[in-house]
């Protein structure tokens, strides 16, 4: 209760403001959004960022997560965001690290991978890491290296990523995900040994059916890469089945599947076979080819 | 506060009017003292009893009374006793309305009752009084209208009930830019 004029505490119209910003964007209107985005950054400003850092870093933070995620706006999240990582880094005992894993993603997303990259190292250097945090940051690392054609620094992460899911109480990323990653990538490498290793620990996880698809046709590919004739064949014919399958061909991508078979069907000179999987791609009376 | 003690005895003995008026001031010597949950009794039973006397309750001091109920509300805030609260502000806005008193502090009464249920999550409840209470808006203070209407807004939005928040969040920025 309230008898005498109270003071708005600072910060209660700048959280309106962001409200009523992202009210306008579920409800799907983009320009009232932006013009309530922009008073909302209006009146971030005005926050004195030495005397209330905290209050600074949330709507610094919400702001530029917002503009990123809902206006499409990475160069406005970019401004937002390094202001919220600056003033979190300076506080003692502030968890700072997920504002720079964020603030990545924003370089990432607006096509600076080296700025995104760099972000994520100095992380790594970082001691008292929580690993929810480290296994994201080695994943988003692993990815940019393998975007930019690094593969072998991207699979010496991605091992190091394998290990620390496996070790971690935090099961932020399923382990056999990983593997699957780590073990595709060893494929195309051509270190079927190590391929085989990861893919073969991906295969623990009978949950997922597209994952476990995705695993069947990388050890088969792997089986028909290293001259293994008949295991690949017999693999072949599993995945046919799994494509087939009333039940499985409604939880696996059977287009991508098919052309993946194709490819190792190449491999093992089928020709004519693999022909045959290519066509069913593109067969318009050949229902859910692709993931539903 | 033995003083005031014995007095209130006395006055309950002899069904004195006095009774409520020195369980008020037990009340607030035990709010200075900090003790909350005494305070809050006495602040509640010492209230009630300015009203059973219909024609004494028409003769109070709207702005008085007020000031007791800002302390006590404190009370149901520290020791975080909103239901309490909630329950014994709409009993006590009844009892004024049966005695046909006291109309003035209903404004306040309505919005300490919408604040405590928005603090106790009870948005849906918050709405319902906030809103229930037609132009109690207009009949506060216009430097404490902002606190309507962000509890109302913000209810509204806890309720995922966006189209309603809007004109309500609007409404706050715009009376709590201009104060």
């Amino acid at each position: 209760m309230y008898l005498q004029t109270i003071e708005v505490p600072e910060g209660t119209v700048l959280d309106s403001l962001e409200q009523i910003s992202a009210i306008h964007d579920i409800l799907g209107d983009k320009d009232a959004a932006v013009a309530a985005f922009k008073l909302a950054l209006a009146e971030v400003r005005k926050i004195n960022l030495q005397e209330k850092p905290i209050l600074g870093i949330k709507h610094y933070y919400f702001l530029g997560i917002f503009s990123v995620n809902r206006l499409g706006d990475p160069v406005q999240a970019k401004e937002l965001l390094e202001t919220a990582y600056i003033v979190a880094k300076r506080m003692p005992d502030f968890p700072w690290h997920s504002v720079a894993v964020d603030l990545s993603d924003v370089k990432y997303v607006m096509k600076d991978r080296d700025g995104a990259a760099a972000q994520l190292n100095a992380l790594l250097q970082e001691t008292n890491v929580d690993d929810e945090i480290t296994i994201k940051v080695l994943y988003k690392l692993a990815r940019i290296h393998s975007e930019m054609a690094n593969k072998s620094k991207a699979l010496e992460i991605y091992e190091r990523l394998v290990e620390k899911v496996r070790t971690s109480e935090k099961s932020v990323l399923p382990e056999p995900l990983v593997a699957h990653r780590v073990g595709k990538l060893y494929l195309l490498t051509g270190n079927l040994s190590k391929a085989s290793h990861f893919l073969k620990l991906a295969q623990s996880d009978e949950t997922d059916p597209e994952l476990k698809s995705q695993v069947g046709v990388a050890l088969t590919a792997v089986k028909a890469q290293a001259g293994e004739r008949q295991e690949a064949l017999k693999g072949v014919e599993e995945l046919v089945l799994i494509t087939e399958n009333s039940i499985t061909k409604d939880t696996v991508p059977i287009g991508e599947l098919k052309t993946d078979l194709g490819e190792i069907l190449l491999i093992l000179g089928e020709y004519n076979r693999a022909t045959e999987e290519f066509q069913k791609v593109t067969d318009p009376t050949v229902i859910n080819l692709h993931k539903p | 506060m033995q003083v005031y003690n014995q007095a209130f005895r006395l006055a309950k003995m002899c069904g004195s009017e006095m009774e409520g008026p020195v369980e008020v001031e037990i009340a607030l010597l035990n709010f200075s003292l900090s003790n909350q949950n005494e305070a809050m009794d006495r602040f509640e039973s010492g209230l009630r009893k300015y009203l059973i006397d219909p024609q004494r309750a028409k003769n109070l001091n709207p702005k008085i009374l007020l000031q007791f109920f800002l302390m006590l509300n404190e009370c149901y805030y520290n020791l975080k006793a909103f239901q309490r609260g909630i329950d014994y502000l709409l009993d006590y806005m009844s009892r004024l309305n049966t005695v046909g008193a006291g109309q003035g502090m209903f404004p306040n009464l309505i919005l300490s009752v919408g604040e405590m249920c928005f603090l106790s999550a009870q948005y849906e409840a918050c709405v319902e009084h906030l809103e229930g209470s037609a132009g109690i808006v207009n009949e506060l203070s216009p430097d404490m209208r902002w606190l309507y209407y962000n509890y109302l807004g913000w209810a509204y939005v806890r309720q995922k009930k966006f189209k309603e928040a809007l004109p309500i969040l609007l409404k706050f920025v715009e009376v709590a830019k201009v104060r």
